[in-house]
Formats: C-alpha cells, structure tokens, sequence
C-alpha cells in the first residue's frame, strides 16, 4: 500500500538550474530505486529563510510528491543528507484528506504544465545545440587564425596594414566565442561534479559505517 | 458584557473556516497569524481555536519551523 511522501527541500541559493534539476534527477532515482514514483519534482520558490541554515539567509525551496513504501523517507533522508547543496530538508506522509487533494492538484497541474515542460526541454536542447556549434565554431576560427598568423609570419614584409586587420578582428572573434561559451561549457564539468557527489557520498557512508562498526 | 472578552464569550477565529480539515504547512502567510511576536504559538485561550484545529495548527506551525519558512525565535 504506497503512502504518498511530500518533500520539501533547501538547495543552496549558489545553485544555477542545472545545480537544482541535478539535484532533483539525483531524488527521483532515488526514489525510483526504492520502488516508488515521482507524482511531481518542481521549484517551489527562492526564498528568504527564518532563520539562519548553514550559514545561508536565503534558499531554493524544491518540492517532490512521491508514491513509494514506508522504506521512502529514510532512504530520501539519507540520501539527502549526503548531497552537499541540499541545505534542509524535511519529508512528510499526507493525511488521507489532505492526500486527495493533493493529488487532485497535481493532475490539474500536470496538465496545465505538460507544454510549458516540453517547451523547456526543447530550449534546453536547443541551448546546447548552440554550444556544440559555437565549440565548433571556434576550433575552426582557431585553425583559420593559425593559418593566418603563419602566413603573416612567412610575408610579414607584404601589406602589413590589411593582414593585421584581419588577424586582430579574427582574434577578437575567438576572444567572444570564448566568453559565449564559458557558460554552456561548464554544463558537463557540472555533470561530472554530481558524478563525483555520488562517488563521495558512498565513501562517507563507507566512513560513517566504519565509525558505527 | 459590551465587546469584550471576558468570561462568557466565545472569540471568533477569523482567518480559520470552523470546518478546516488540514492546515499546510507551507502556508506561511496563514501560520504568521497565529504566532506571538516572540515567534511562540499564539495559546488557544487567545484565539478561541478548537482543540482539534490548535493541533493540526501547532503542527504545522513546528512542522513550517523545521524546513526554515517560521521562526523557532525572533528579536
């Protein structure tokens, strides 16, 4: 007999989308591996905190409804406690009452959201298209400089004015790309961090086991 | 006895409907009524709650205090 879970949870406000959506992915397979299933994952809202967490006075409120067994919210806290940009967070089993109503806003919700998410995955999709092409892009500009430059060196005696405009106006296109890509570029350093995350936290529950042992 | 409320009458809760039957949590703005200054729970003499509904309130209350959205203190 599934029970249904509400968890509310504080991500750090350091985290940027991708911290937070990672941080929700890393939940639902949690949850999923308890046998559960996630009714819904969402922000709920950044907010200022009552009081002081961690050091930090504000906090990115995520809220996931889940179906799974009584096993869920130890499991979730657990697993919660490990992930370093989750400040607080608090799992709660909805009464019976409360639980229809729950449910029903979730169905409500789903529908009315089920394009806006759709929407979202395709700018996201869209966003890293536009990464890959503009890496792409730049590893060509940087062949094209570097031939450039060679000629110059080769002829350098030869129509200085004309190949130095060039060359500077070619650098400073490598110089934007970079900075266009600083961000997008970070997006799989991000991944690896989360990777790692997971790969810390089994070693501190292998550490905390061997406290405990 | 002309307003006031003194022994015999009955204090109205006017931000809870008398047939509530769960209060959220997360709803910060709906608590904020009902605790002191202090950030303490405001005491059922005071607000003339039900015993039923000061529960479900001083569970969310502790509950709203736990994830950060309450104060446990203030000033």
């Amino acid at each position: 007999m599934p029970n249904l879970y509400e968890t509310l949870l504080i991500v750090t406000p350091e985290a940027d989308d991708e911290g937070v959506s990672a941080v929700i992915g890393d939940l639902r397979t949690t949850i999923e591996s308890d046998g559960g299933t996630v009714l819904q994952a969402r922000v709920w809202e950044r907010r200022k905190l009552a009081y002081m967490v961690k050091g930090k006075t504000e906090g990115i409120y995520v809220i996931i409804h889940a179906d799974g067994g009584t096993t869920l919210p130890a499991v979730l806290k657990d697993r919660m406690k490990l992930d370093e940009s989750i400040i607080r967070s608090m799992v709660v089993r909805l009464s019976d009452q409360h639980e229809i109503d729950v449910r029903q806003e979730i169905a409500e919700r789903d529908q009315a959201g089920d394009a806006a998410v759709i929407e979202e995955q395709r700018a996201a999709a869209e966003r890293r298209h536009e990464a890959e092409a503009a890496a792409a892009a730049m590893s060509l500009d940087e062949i094209v400089a570097a031939e450039e430059a060679e000629a110059e060196t080769a002829d350098s005696d030869n129509g200085d004015l004309g190949d130095d405009g060039e060359a500077e106006s070619s650098d400073s296109d490598n110089g934007d790309l970079g900075d266009d890509e600083g961000p997008t570029v970070e997006t799989p350093p991000v991944d690896e961090s989360a990777d790692d995350v997971v790969g810390d936290s089994d070693e501190s529950t292998a550490d905390d086991e061997g406290k405990e042992g | 006895m002309r307003g006031g409320y003194g022994r015999g009458r009955r204090r109205r809760n006017k931000y809870l409907k008398d047939d509530v039957v769960y209060i959220d949590y997360k709803d910060v703005n709906l608590l904020q009524h009902f605790i002191l200054d202090r950030g303490k729970i405001q005491p059922r003499r005071t607000n003339g709650n039900s015993a039923k509904v000061q529960r479900m309130l001083s569970r969310a209350i502790r509950r709203a205090r736990e994830i950060a959205l309450l104060p446990y203190t203030t000033g």
